[in-house]
């Protein structure tokens, strides 16, 4: 790698600096161990930097790193991720803001929805979300389709009507 | 209520924070700890290669302990490894010990040191041993056949052989150790500089 380039990556980094901070917050929830994931994302970034060929943007690019890098630092932590399945189950604060609710939601799903609905959120295409998660554009659409779903019986039984 | 602009709002409250380059450093850090542990791992096995031909060495000076000339080249042959190997393992020593004293600059910059410093004697070592082991080669044959040094140092045959051997053999011996160096320790070498113009770049 060139020495130029060494600035390029942190300013790219510096530049997308809340996809890291967005992946680590919905899948790590101790403090700890997201100040380990933190590095260790920032390691294999560093790492995986030189093979970065630009044809997707980095953005894109980051994303996939961080969320591989998040989702094999929670095997090596043993805490496996929540089912949606069991999501009704699950204990969510009463009256919280919408935007709250929304976050412990989305936090709450399984590791692929969660993956899903985040991109869907932060604007990414399909196609482009087939291509960092590496799922079939129809599986996206229904899965998009059925987190929506639930989030929005989620809100209407905390009575926050429709979306 | 949209779904967008709330996310939005998470987006704000909850993601927006800010990267400072000493995060960053401490990445580099870590990375480079792997890349100096893979160093220093890699100048255990040329010390390891050094203690097996010790090992050899010293198994031949036993069975050949009837005949001194033998044993003689032999034991010329063990110190020159063993001060090879010494001032190999000293640099190996220093090498990766993180004692927190150092930031993490100068702790690279010291890792880079020792693991240059090392090759380099190992160079010096090969250009002051190989002309021993090509005179003491040539002279082993002949001495386990119970020949004496004056005898075998008399023969003119036996001499241009070892002059020509010396031109030769020198040369590419220091040609394919530098190669050889190059691939097992030239790559991480460069990372590890490279690591460390970055780390002077952000710090």
């Amino acid at each position: 790698m060139k020495v130029q380039s060494t600035d390029i990556f942190i300013n790219l980094i510096q530049e997308n600096e809340r996809i890291i901070h967005k992946v680590i917050a919905l899948y790590v929830d101790d403090i700890e161990d997201k100040k380990d994931c933190y590095q260790e994302v920032m390691v294999q970034a560093w790492k995986s930097y030189s093979s970065f060929e630009g044809r997707s943007s980095f953005s894109t690019w980051l994303y996939k790193v961080c969320l591989n890098t998040v989702l094999t630092f929670r095997k090596k932590i043993f805490k496996p991720a929540l089912l949606t399945e069991d999501l009704s189950q699950m204990p969510i604060p009463a009256g919280p803001e919408k935007s709250e609710l929304l976050y412990l939601l989305i936090k709450q799903l399984n590791e692929v929805d969660k993956m899903v609905i985040t991109l869907h959120l932060d604007g990414y295409k399909n196609a482009e979300i087939g291509e960092i998660t590496g799922m079939s554009t129809n599986n996206i659409n229904v899965k998009i389709h059925r987190i929506k779903s639930y989030i929005i019986e989620s809100f209407k039984k905390h009575g926050h009507g429709h979306l | 209520m949209d779904i967008f602009s709330e996310w939005e709002k998470i987006e704000n409250n909850n993601f927006n924070q800010h990267l400072n380059k000493t995060e960053i450093m401490k990445a580099i850090y870590q990375d480079s700890k792997s890349t100096i542990s893979t160093l220093k791992l890699r100048l255990l096995y040329k010390i390891r290669y050094i203690v097996g031909f010790l090992f050899l060495f010293t198994s031949g000076m036993v069975y050949f302990n009837e005949k001194i000339n033998v044993v003689m080249l032999l034991l010329l042959w063990i110190v020159s490894y063993a001060i090879g190997g010494i001032l190999l393992f000293r640099k190996y020593k220093q090498m990766d010990q993180d004692n927190g004293d150092a930031n993490a600059l100068t702790y690279m910059k010291h890792n880079a040191i020792m693991i240059k410093s090392a090759l380099s004697i190992e160079k010096s070592w090969g250009i002051t041993f190989f002309p021993i082991a090509i005179i003491s080669g040539f002279s082993l044959n002949g001495v386990i056949k119970g020949e004496n040094f004056q005898t075998i140092f008399s023969d003119n045959q036996t001499l241009i052989a070892m002059l020509v051997s010396i031109v030769v053999i020198i040369p590419i011996a220091m040609y394919v150790t530098s190669k050889m160096n190059n691939s097992a320790y030239g790559q991480y070498i460069e990372e590890l500089d490279e690591k460390i113009k970055m780390m002077e770049k952000v710090s």
